[in-house]
């Protein structure tokens, strides 16, 4: 954490990415209001993003459909990443929920991403809670297979083989020799996921397998601006995704500054006593050079 | 390094045979999956067979119906049917289209496999060059202008890309067509050279360009570790110019293990294809699926998932193979 506020560059990423969706949380006018004076504006100062067909204001819409786009993704990483985790430890059990676990991993890893996507999107129904089902079920193979890798490495170390051969309960070992480590990486393949879980859900919804296009999303909302693209109306197109691409860029940032803090992490600690060890250590051997 | 993992699985040491064994096994259980998602689906095939027009039959159609398609067995009898159809070249009959499905993908496949080996070579080549040009000139501006570029790619929607592309080069320069594969009224073959190349443009742009990221980012990886390694030293002290110690260390070491990610990620383009199909209304395979799962179209669906865990099954082979390949050259 310290050395997370300690970068400049990801702190003020970070909050501005708050401040976007705290404002676009709390921002006014719900882009609803129709006004068909003023449709099919070009982007000007009283209207940033232009108007669409119908006269809505298109800043706000997009708006409110990136804090509803982050709320649904939010909940799909969620529940995604808690399976991986389960998945993960279930393959820590025996060799054959090993075995199984790493076949239904390579199993949904060799299908087109998309395609299950819209598979699962089918079995689900398209609503809200479809979408996240379908979100959650498609993403975990790829961290699971990490935290599978970590898990091998702690396994194989001596201070686990040590835990286990002194006969604590496996619980017990989990709890305070696996967890630890594992929840760091845990936490940066959910940051990881989510720019992804992102994409997906609107390219989800920009098919028609997602959700409502009465609702607002990202995904929605571009669906409806590519029957536009022809007339010319391209802000439609390009100001909500220019939005969407901004905060996916803003969360991928964060998300690898975080992960270069956790793969360096232990070594701050070791610097820092080393910076103390080399300091008592030095005057020692001046004393003892002067000695000699 | 998830997809170098992708490339060289733990098995990778044993014989050929047990890697074909798996994926084998693999794509078994994946068409398995497939059939088993979409008969849990809320789906109704009668519905879907009357064409959403299912209070036009009386209870004892329905019945007879069901009957007929064989809708009164059991998940694993129907699989086990259409299995024997699959084996005997039966993939069933589209409602959709109203054409048996094997003629549907023998119609639209060639197509997309245009569009997915084009967009494969392309961000193959482009990639490769700009990972090369950033690992010769590390830590310089090019470098740095290529690297954070690779990062907005990995970033960007595939399907908003296209849609840019679209309202910039065909609605305000009018250069390329605004859709589908070829002109009104005729078929991908008969227009002439110059209009299958103008048709193609923007879904192969689009395509290579978004999948093009982890290729810099890897060959960039892999070109700045031969220029540190013990035999350019070696090469340098020997008074090798760096053109030499390119073309004879770097590329050779660098272009092979590019290929095989590249194969690994076949899977990725493919789905890439079916957004990009569809934002260009190009009538491939990937568009099809869209068309099918919207309409309900169970046959055409599983024929299309079929058809696409073949080709990552292909991919996942041909990425196994030449690493095996690497790693037996390494191992001597």
């Amino acid at each position: 954490m310290e050395r997370f506020l300690s970068q400049k560059g990801a702190v003020a990423i970070g909050c501005s990415l708050l401040l976007l969706l705290l404002s676009a949380f709390f921002w006014p006018s719900s882009g609803t209001e129709i006004n068909l004076l003023n449709k099919n504006m070009a982007p000007s100062l009283t209207y940033l993003f232009g108007t669409d067909w119908l006269g809505r204001d298109l800043f706000s819409r997009s708006l409110k459909a990136l804090v509803s786009s982050f709320y649904i993704g939010g909940m799909a990483v969620i529940l995604s990443c808690t399976l991986a985790l389960m998945m993960a430890m279930l393959a820590l059990v025996n060799r054959y929920f090993r075995w199984s676990v790493d076949l239904l991993v390579d199993l949904f890893m060799s299908l087109p991403h998309l395609l299950l996507l819209i598979l699962l999107a089918l079995v689900f129904g398209g609503d809200q809670q479809g979408l996240v089902m379908a979100i959650a079920l498609s993403h975990w193979p790829r961290l699971t297979r990490l935290l599978r890798f970590e898990m091998q490495v702690i396994a194989n170390t001596p201070y686990f083989q040590l835990a286990k051969q002194f006969g604590h309960s496996p619980l017990v070992i989990l709890k305070r020799h696996m967890l630890p480590h594992l929840l760091p990486q845990w936490f940066v393949g959910a940051l990881l996921l989510f720019p992804h879980a992102l994409t997906h859900m609107a390219a989800l919804t920009f098919l028609g397998f997602g959700l409502d296009p009465s609702t607002p999303s990202m995904g929605a909302l571009l669906s409806q601006a590519s029957q536009y693209l022809l007339t010319g109306m391209w802000w439609l197109a390009l100001c909500p995704g220019g939005l969407l691409l901004i905060s996916l860029l803003m969360l991928s940032y964060l998300a690898n500054s975080v992960l270069k803090i956790v793969r360096e992490g232990p070594q701050t600690t070791t610097t820092s006593i080393r910076s103390k060890v080399n300091l008592e250590i030095k005057p020692r051997i001046k004393v003892g050079v002067k000695n000699a | 390094m998830v997809s170098l993992m992708a490339v060289v699985p733990k098995w990778a040491n044993s014989r050929i045979f047990t890697t074909v064994a798996r994926l084998f096994l693999q794509l078994v259980l994946v068409i398995l999956l497939a059939y088993l998602l979409l008969s849990w689906s809320p789906l109704d095939p009668i519905n879907a067979y009357l064409g959403g027009n299912l209070y036009s039959v009386s209870a004892q159609q329905k019945a007879e119906l069901t009957v007929q398609l064989g809708l009164d067995q059991s998940v694993a009898q129907q699989f086990l049917h259409w299995f024997n159809e699959l084996i005997s070249g039966n993939l069933g009959y589209s409602n959709l289209y109203q054409q048996s499905v094997s003629e549907i993908i023998k119609d639209k496949l060639p197509l997309s496999l245009l569009l997915i080996g084009l967009s494969w070579l392309a961000s193959l080549f482009m990639g490769y060059l700009l990972g090369l040009l950033a690992g010769l000139f590390q830590g310089r501006f090019v470098d740095r202008v290529i690297n954070q570029s690779a990062w907005l790619l990995a970033c960007i929607p595939s399907f908003w890309l296209g849609m840019l592309l679209i309202s910039l080069f065909s609605v305000a320069l009018s250069l390329t067509p605004v859709c589908c594969a070829a002109p009104i009224g005729m078929r991908f073959e008969e227009q002439s050279f110059w209009s299958m190349s103008q048709h193609l443009l923007l879904p192969v742009m689009t395509l290579a360009l978004v999948h093009m990221a982890p290729i810099i980012l890897h060959t960039r990886e892999k070109v700045i570790d031969v220029l540190n390694s013990d035999y350019v030293v070696y090469s340098h002290l020997h008074g090798d110019s760096k053109r030499q110690v390119v073309s004879f260390h770097v590329l050779k070491n660098s272009v092979l293990p590019a290929i095989v990610l590249h194969f690994a990620s076949f899977a990725e383009l493919f789905g890439g294809s079916i957004l990009a199909e569809t934002v260009f209304n190009f009538p491939g395979l990937g568009a099809s699926i869209v068309k099918a799962g919207l309409a309900n179209d169970t046959a055409l669906l599983m024929g299309c998932t079929l058809i696409s865990a073949l080709l990552v099954f292909c991919g996942n082979l041909i990425a196994n193979g030449l690493s095996k390949y690497l790693l037996a050259g390494e191992s001597k």
